[in-house]
């Protein structure tokens, strides 16, 4: 992990690095600079958690490694140039690159548990109908939902969603898992059960780099990494030991 | 208060483009409503007043033996008026009902009019008061003269005439010019051109399907010429009487009986049976004609409000659902329920009224427009005043609010729930999702068919998801395609019958109709068969009007009766039968529309009134003298063709029935070989020179059909608009409705979007989805399109003179989806469009709107 300071260039060599990212929103006359400057590099392995105030820019700045915001600046993952690519790029970057969790769980509500897996793993691979169905299955059973998988999700609670979202960001095998407050909507309990799914995951998958938005201490006690934002610009940067997610209390 | 304006504008500013088109649909409703219904109500004050201000006879009395000689045919004009104020001082409760009569000459003659034989009648007036001084306008049945001037003192005198308006423009007549008048050709002048409200339409008979001033045109004169012309000095062969205003027609009815039962009692005179003002041809139709108007003007719009109502349901329903939340917070914060639903009455009220004061300011144009094209189309030459009718516009504003109340109150009504947690915890985009897998899929899993998640699983999915959003949507597309197959197959049947009519039912190619009846037509036909070139076959028929009447039901019906003669098997006519399966010409074959207005059927017994010749006078040209007898035929055959009014017999049995002298016919059915238009002009011109002195006309079917086609222009108009209407409804409605529903997913799309699902696998799936949307709703639009146009052409527009087969073709069918299909993927194509722009980021954390 490659610590940088506003304004001072240095080389990045991590996983995503992004140099001098800017974003400012035009909103009913106001100009919002919601990112200022930021430069970073990130590595894999690692769960990061991005953590300020409400308007502090650490959506923004999840949503700009996702390629579903625009910016200016540099952002590269995996040595790819995110910002140079093309809109049909930027699907594809999503598609095999990215995996997405989101505050409202977005799960297709037509589709069951292991359907909502199965959707994003044929989308990014080209396994064959039985092994997509495996590894869905796989990946539910990883997160507690083997026995529920063929409910849909009007019939399962918030945190039940929220972990099938889990396991349908992770089942495609992403480089970079995106989680957009994953615990906003949720219950304490339901929030640690799903905080846990994510951590683990972190363990078992050294080659992915998770970044995990919040704008709660407490929960940002769970990360390997703490990437303050204040303002739309980094104000510190820190490496701690992870607390395990169970043990935490909000 | 001022909060609720406030919400009623961001809700109506934030879907404006959607609420326009329901705004739209209103508007062509209350559009319609006015424009029609006002329409009715111009022209029916228009007629009546016309009708009022020029005296048109309560009732008219002619002579048994019209057109005849002797004694039955014409009467003494100065005798008649003795009797008739006989009759008023022996019933002085009469006399008072008895405003004014008028002793007319009516006659059935020819005109030479720029050197070419033409049909129709003379009608002659006295040009004195009974006073004896001049006057410029009969006591009854009056006219206005639209060119020229009206009669002198010394126009009794003098050959001169007026001619109706409508002959004057088919010949392009104007006064100062000549026309030949009777067998005699004595040239008249014409003094002016006049508009008579007992000719509105230039009907001379019921049976007259085709009511043409090439074959039907009045011609007015002075009593006193008419009677020089005819060589009756003197005579008159008709009564019109005009009676008080506000007598029912039971009451005119008595009058006229009494007065015919008194002068044929007391002075042995001779009088087919009185015409009632309401049974008076012109009369008859033109009402029958604005009454559909009237019946179109309420039928039309109740259709299109009833959609207006369903879709402002659909739309209100789908935003409520999506503002659960907003009202439950509403709800918590204190609102009422009654402000809440305010609100939601606000919208649609809006929406109502925008879309009613559309309607009214596009009625009045449609209305300047409808009322002129009506009375131009039917050359009526009694404008109607363009006036707005105020009860009509408020009546039209009530009702577009009624559906704004309608529409929007039920949706907003279910939508509160009680407690305000019970929104609050309301998530819209699982309120759309029957979270089941539908039976076709589980079908499909059994025959090992998996669709993949990513392929045509989500469509199907989303095809079931909710009844109520699958629904609407169908149902958007049974209105479109409904709307449009009527529409267009309405054009259709009018096409399909005419079509089939001339070609399949009238079998000949030239068609000539004599001016007097030539007794020897089989010499007449042999003659032109064997010396002129390419003609394959030719009979004759023997044309005349009818009363039929059922032997069950005492029901009359008036129709043209046609004797055929069966040459060589060669009839001039294809039946098309309903029931029987063949032609005898022993029996009577009768159309559909009459078979059901006397409740009879095949094998049923029916009298014909008929002429039964009771005194020959002449054979070239045929004149005797008649008295109508009631002959009893078997009905051998039903036929559902074009023609309405019409029954056929064998022409033997007629001329026996009738008791007609030698092989009398009126009309020649020619069949060509290989007939151009150019052959058949060729074979014209030799027919001309060699019968010209008695042809009245020598049609070939296509000027013929043309005829008709100009005659139904109003007709094809109204169905035009309808299309028009039909295709403007259906896109608004297709379009709100494929536009909602695929807002209520704009999130479920934008994670697509967002975990990676490419523009062109999104699009395609939506379409897939929309597509079968279409097709399911084309099998149902289909279906109820043809309820409409049964109900339409059947119930509406049914009229007994043409017999329309309900017809939609495959063009129809595919035109219907082609333009619903377009329709679903021009309204697909902008929210779509939208979202695929969208700040994703923004989108997956969005609410359904």
């Amino acid at each position: 992990m490659h610590v940088v300071d506003q304004g001072i260039k240095i080389r990045l060599e991590g996983m995503v690095t992004l140099e001098n990212v800017n974003r400012v929103y035009h909103m009913g006359g106001h100009t919002i600079h919601a990112l200022k400057d930021i430069s970073l590099s990130l590595e894999t392995g690692k769960l990061v958690v991005v953590l300020g105030p409400s308007g502090s820019g650490k959506t923004t700045l999840l949503n700009v490694l996702g390629a579903i915001d625009k910016c200016d600046g540099k952002i590269t993952v995996s040595n790819l140039e995110i910002t140079r690519l093309n809109k049909k790029q930027l699907t594809k970057y999503r598609r095999e690159k990215c995996g997405f969790i989101f505050q409202f769980f977005n799960l297709l509500p037509v589709y069951n548990a292991l359907e909502n897996v199965e959707y994003a793993i044929e989308l990014a691979s080209k396994l064959s109908r039985k092994e997509v169905t495996k590894r869905a299955t796989d990946y539910l059973r990883k997160v507690g939902l083997f026995e529920k998988r063929y409910l849909f999700p009007s019939q399962l609670s918030g945190g039940e969603q929220q972990r099938v979202a889990a396991a349908r960001a992770m089942a495609k095998n992403p480089e970079l898992l995106l989680c957009d407050e994953p615990t906003g909507e949720l219950s304490v309990t339901e929030g640690k059960q799903v905080l846990t799914v994510i951590q683990n995951m972190v363990k078992e998958r050294p080659d992915v780099l998770t970044v995990l938005v919040t704008h709660n201490q407490k929960i940002a006690q769970i990360g390997d990494v703490i990437v303050r934002l204040r303002s739309g610009e980094v104000d510190s940067i820190e490496e701690q030991s992870p607390i395990p997610a169970e043990k935490l209390s909000w | 208060m001022a909060k609720t304006v406030k919400n009623i504008y961001r809700a109506i500013n934030a879907n404006k483009f959607r609420l326009l088109t329901i705004s739209l649909v209103i508007a062509i409703g209350i559009t319609s409503f006015n424009g029609m219904i006002t329409a009715f109500v111009h022209m029916t004050r228009t007629y009546d007043t016309a009708f009022e201000d020029h005296n048109m006879a309560s009732f008219t009395m002619q002579t048994a033996n019209l057109g005849g000689s002797g004694e039955d045919a014409w009467i003494d004009y100065v005798n008649l008026t003795n009797f008739i104020n006989e009759f008023q001082e022996q019933e002085p409760e009469q006399e008072s009902l008895v405003k004014a009569y008028e002793l007319r000459i009516v006659y059935n003659t020819v005109f030479e009019i720029r050197g070419e034989k033409q049909t129709g009648q003379i009608v002659a007036m006295s040009t004195l008061d009974s006073q004896g001084n001049y006057r410029e306008q009969p006591d009854v049945n009056g006219y206005k003269i639209l060119s020229g001037t009206p009669y002198s003192e010394l126009s009794r005198y003098q050959n001169v005439c007026h001619i109706e308006a409508h002959l004057a423009e088919y010949w392009k007549l104007e006064p100062q010019e000549f026309i030949a008048i009777g067998d005699s050709r004595i040239p008249f002048e014409i003094v002016g051109v006049i508009g008579s409200p007992e000719f509105l339409i230039n009907q001379g008979s019921y049976a007259d399907i085709m009511p043409s001033p090439r074959r039907f045109g009045v011609v007015f004169l002075p009593l006193k010429a008419a009677q020089g012309l005819l060589g009756v000095e003197g005579k008159v062969n008709e009564i019109s009487v005009l009676l008080e205003d506000g007598l029912s027609k039971n009451r005119r009815e008595k009058i006229a009986s009494d007065l015919k039962l008194f002068l044929e009692t007391n002075y042995d005179l001779k009088f087919s049976a009185p015409i009632d003002i309401d049974n008076q041809p012109s009369y008859y139709l033109l009402r029958l004609d604005i009454e559909e108007a009237r019946e179109f003007g309420i039928v039309l719009p109740i259709i299109i409000l009833g959609m207006a109502i369903g879709g402002l349901y659909v739309l209100l329903s789908r935003m409520v659902v999506a503002e659960r939340k907003d009202i439950g917070v509403a709800q918590a914060l204190g609102y009422n329920r009654r402000t809440i639903i305010l609100q939601y009455l606000g919208i649609s009220m809006v929406i109502a009224i925008v879309g009613t004061l559309i309607g009214t300011l596009l009625g009045l144009w449609f209305l300047s427009y409808f009322s002129p094209l009506y009375v131009d189309m039917l050359s009526i030459p009694f404008t109607p005043e363009v006036t707005i009718e105020w009860p009509i516009v408020i009546s039209g504003i009530v009702i577009g609010i009624l559906t704004g109340l309608v529409g929007g109150y039920f949706p907003v009504r279910g939508s509160i729930q009680p407690l305000p947690a019970e929104s609050l915890r309301f998530d819209p985009s699982l309120h759309i999702t029957s979270g089941k897998i539908p039976l076709i899929e589980r079908v499909l899993k059994l025959f090992k068919i998996n669709l993949r998640a990513t392929g045509l699983k989500l469509p199907l999915r989303n095809l079931f998801r909710s009844k109520r959003r699958t629904f609407s949507s169908v149902f958007a597309i049974i209105v479109s395609v409904s709307l449009i197959s009527m529409a267009f197959g309405m054009i259709e049947s009018m096409n399909e019958s005419l079509t089939f009519y001339y070609d399949v039912s009238e079998d000949w190619d030239l068609r000539i109709d004599f001016s007097e009846i030539p007794t020897n037509t089989s010499q007449i036909a042999r003659t032109i068969k064997q010396n002129v070139e390419s003609v394959t076959d030719i009979t004759y028929h023997l044309l005349s009007g009818a009363i039929v009447t059922s032997l069950e039901s005492s029901q009359r019906k008036q129709v043209t009766v046609v004797g055929m003669n069966d040459s060589d098997g060669y009839l001039g006519h294809t039946f098309n039968f309903e029931a029987g399966d063949d032609w005898n010409p022993e029996g009577l074959v009768l159309s559909v529309p009459i078979a059901e207005a006397l409740h009879v059927g095949l094998h049923d017994e029916v009298f014909l009134e008929l002429p039964k010749l009771t005194k020959l006078v002449s054979t070239t040209p045929l004149r005797a003298h008649f008295e109508l007898v009631n002959i009893s035929f078997q009905i051998t055959g039903i036929i559902d063709e074009f023609n309405g009014l019409v029954a056929f017999v064998g022409l033997e049995n007629l001329i026996t029935v009738s008791n007609f002298p030698g092989e009398p016919a009126n009309t020649i059915l020619l069949k060509i070989e290989d007939p151009t238009p150019e052959r058949l002009d060729m074979i014209r011109e030799e027919i001309l020179a060699k019968y010209g002195y008695n042809v009245r006309n020598i049609a070939t079917k296509a000027e013929q059909k043309g005829e008709l086609l100009e005659l139904m222009d109003l007709l094809y108009n109204i169905i035009y608009i309808v299309a028009i209407f039909a295709v403007i409804l259906s896109c608004a409605i297709v379009y709100n409705t494929i536009y909602i529903s695929l807002q209520e997913q704009q999130r479920e799309i934008a994670t697509l979007l967002t975990i990676g699902t490419n523009n062109r696998k999104l699009i395609r799936n939506i379409t897939v989805e929309n597509t079968v949307i279409t097709l399911v709703g084309t099998v149902f639009g289909l279906i109820f399109g043809w309820i409409m146009l049964w109900f339409f052409m059947r119930v509406i527009l049914d009229m007994e003179f043409f017999r329309i087969k309900l017809f939609i073709s495959n063009n129809t069918i595919f035109i219907s989806f082609i333009m619903t299909y377009i329709g679903v993927l021009i309204a697909q194509y902008f929210p779509l469009r939208r979202t695929l722009n969208l700040n994703l980021a923004e989108a997956t954390k969005e609410r359904v709107v």
